[in-house]
């Protein structure tokens, strides 16, 4: 158990940044899932701080020790991998004892620590089975026993619910997390689904291009992405984003001329033109004399999902995607977004306009 | 099209037998029937007489025993050295591509024009004529070290480098991330690559015969006993030569036929 701090870390490969100036403190016992697309450099992320690839610059620190220069098995960080890589010639206790059989650890010991983790992962009835005649879901619990079982100081997970069926994969997530929480484990994991990033995460990193985007809690990443790509990466549907033009303390968008309110204006100040950033699901239907930002949906778009609908409206020369809550049998004809749903952003590079 | 295919699987398996019965019929029988006009295609006396020949008169042991050294020395020392070559390999494309031509243009050589300045070589270095073959089991080394490389390469690459990058994480060396995950699943190629190197220098006839004169292994053997007139003799002397061969290939069988790859990952 410990903090890990990574200071300015960067990777490249031949001209290509796969990572630059990730700077980051994990608190210990805290769980960070890092989001992006692929490419991002997460995976790289985790290559790094488990010593599978040099640095190009920069520190990682676990415990207030330097690790960059330490080999793989001499950083007390354990990884799950994507692909789980269980040792197949193995039986399931031979894996799990794996990492303690190289640490030396006395066979009366390595069999009782294994039987302990084996237990705490539900895989205790499996372990004299090699990993050929597992299930997807068994196999991702025992790639976490033995990444377990030697009670590392840091634990990195890779993608290690993207093998398995989307019906096992929430209630392994849940999995994750509890066994987490309960071992006070650090805990970094990487994943491209916004979902597993949300909700398992005590704070997440957006990562895209090789840098940090945002780093936040969940709910304040969604609240107030700090630039256009987290605003449409984070987010189902993502938040709809286009041009407006600042003028005379009003937002111009095509036809519609909003009052800016005087808060708002001083973050708008030196700005002609802005990214506007509304969520699908800050329209509701709305009266002809509605305030706030109008759209008009096409009743022959329109999505029914059950609990909630989705349609196409118009707002001005701009598209936008509404999120309407229950099943909408009589798509409404104009549906607004009040002024402070509205999400403003740099025309120029993206970032975020105000808090 | 069924029973086509069973014509030519007919026809393949004749081709393959039709000599290995006759050189089996050879051995068991007299020399005299051996040359018998027309020629007979099943036995009509069996003896061991050959065989009792080549013990007495020919001295086999010495023979044998040549070649089973140098077969067993050439299987050490290839997979020796081709084992960490081909681990390598796997895992760095541009050693591999090094490797690979390297390889390649070695085996331009047709073997004979290697086994010429090879024999003179072996001459000044005193290697030549060798009572324990340690010249041909260098030569036959060489030969086969092509042959173990490429197939323990396909080994070592399908195992997946997470499997090694795994246990170094958890607290292998990378020579002990080697010995305990890769090398064991490389197996089935490890036991392929054995059984071809062992019959590359077990019935390597060239250098066999240029670098060895008055101690001979058994395929120049065959060739002398040959020349000099005695085909029940040679044919005994192969006949021979087919028990460790079908030996080898017994033993290995269940390990090449054995699926560890199963069940690594998703």
């Amino acid at each position: 158990m410990a903090r890990a701090e990574f200071e300015r870390v960067s990777k490249r490969f031949g001209d290509v940044v796969a990572l630059a100036d990730f700077t980051l403190a994990v608190e210990d016992g805290e769980l960070v899932t890092v989001l992006g697309p692929s490419g991002c450099g997460k995976s790289t992320l985790l290559r790094l701080t488990a010593g599978l690839e040099p640095l190009s610059g920069g520190t990682i620190r676990v415990g207030g020790r330097s690790i960059e220069r330490l080999a793989p098995h001499e950083r007390d960080v354990a990884m799950v991998f994507q692909s789980y890589a269980l040792y197949p010639h193995m039986t399931v206790r031979g894996n799990i004892e794996f990492p303690l059989r190289m640490r030396g650890a006395a066979r009366e010991d390595r069999r009782r620590r294994a039987e302990e983790v084996a237990a705490l992962v539900e895989v205790a009835a499996l372990l004299d089975r090699r990993p050929a005649e597992l299930s997807g879901g068994q196999r991702q619990r025992v790639a976490l026993a033995r990444a377990l079982v030697r009670h590392p100081a840091l634990f990195l997970l890779d993608e290690p619910l993207s093998n398995v069926d989307a019906p096992l994969r929430a209630a392994l997530r849940q999995h994750v997390r509890e066994l987490q929480r309960r071992l006070e484990v650090t805990t970094l994991y990487v994943t491209h689904e916004q979902a597993e990033a949300m909700t398992l995460g005590d704070r997440m990193v957006v990562l895209d291009g090789g840098r940090i985007q945002q780093v936040d809690a969940p709910g304040a990443v969604y609240e107030r992405p700090a630039n256009t790509f987290v605003a449409g990466f984070v987010g189902t549907p993502p938040m709809n984003l286009f041009g407006a033009e600042v003028a005379d303390g009003a937002l111009r968008v095509g036809e519609q001329r909003l009052d800016v309110p005087p808060p708002v204006r001083e973050r708008l100040s030196g700005s002609r033109r802005v990214v506007v950033g509304v969520r699908p699901e800050a329209f509701t239907a709305a009266r002809e004399d509605a305030d706030g930002l109008v759209a008009r949906p096409d009743p022959t778009r329109r999505e029914l999902l059950g609990a909630e609908t989705i349609v196409c409206a118009r707002v001005g020369e701009h598209e936008v995607t509404v999120r309407l809550p229950g099943s909408v049998d009589e798509v409404p004809t104009r549906v607004a977004a009040p002024f402070g749903a509205l999400h403003f952003f740099a025309a120029d590079g993206g970032a975020r306009l105000g808090p | 099209m069924r029973r086509i295919a069973l014509l030519v699987v007919l026809a393949v398996a004749a081709a393959d037998l039709l000599p290995l019965g006759l050189v089996l019929k050879q051995a068991f029988t007299p020399e005299r029937e051996s040359f018998a006009w027309p020629p007979t295609w099943l036995p009509r006396t069996l003896t061991l007489e050959n065989v009792r020949t080549l013990r007495e008169a020919v001295e086999i042991e010495g023979g044998l025993g040549l070649s089973a050294l140098v077969a067993a020395l050439t299987v050490a020392a290839t997979l020796a050295i081709a084992l960490p070559a081909a681990w390598v390999a796997a895992r760095r494309p541009a050693v591999d591509r090094g490797l690979d031509r390297a390889l390649v243009f070695a085996r331009l050589f047709p073997t004979i024009a290697l086994a010429i300045p090879l024999a003179a070589l072996s001459i000044r270095v005193g290697l030549y004529n060798s009572p324990l073959g340690t010249g041909l089991w260098l030569a036959h080394t060489l030969l086969a070290l092509p042959v173990a490389f490429l197939v323990l390469r396909g080994g070592f690459r399908s195992v997946p480098a997470e499997l090694e990058e795994a246990a170094r994480l958890d607290g292998a060396s990378t020579a002990g991330a080697f010995w305990r995950v890769s090398l064991p699943l490389v197996r089935p190629s490890l036991a392929a690559a054995s059984m071809l190197v062992f019959l590359v220098s077990w019935d390597e006839f060239g250098f066999s015969l240029l670098l060895q004169v008055t101690n001979r292994p058994l395929p120049p053997l065959v060739y002398y006993l040959t020349a000099f007139g005695h085909p029940g003799l040679a044919s005994a002397v192969a006949a021979l030569m087919l028990v460790p061969a079908v030996g080898v290939l017994l033993v290995l069988e269940p390990a090449l036929r054995a699926g560890v790859f199963a069940g690594s990952g998703r």
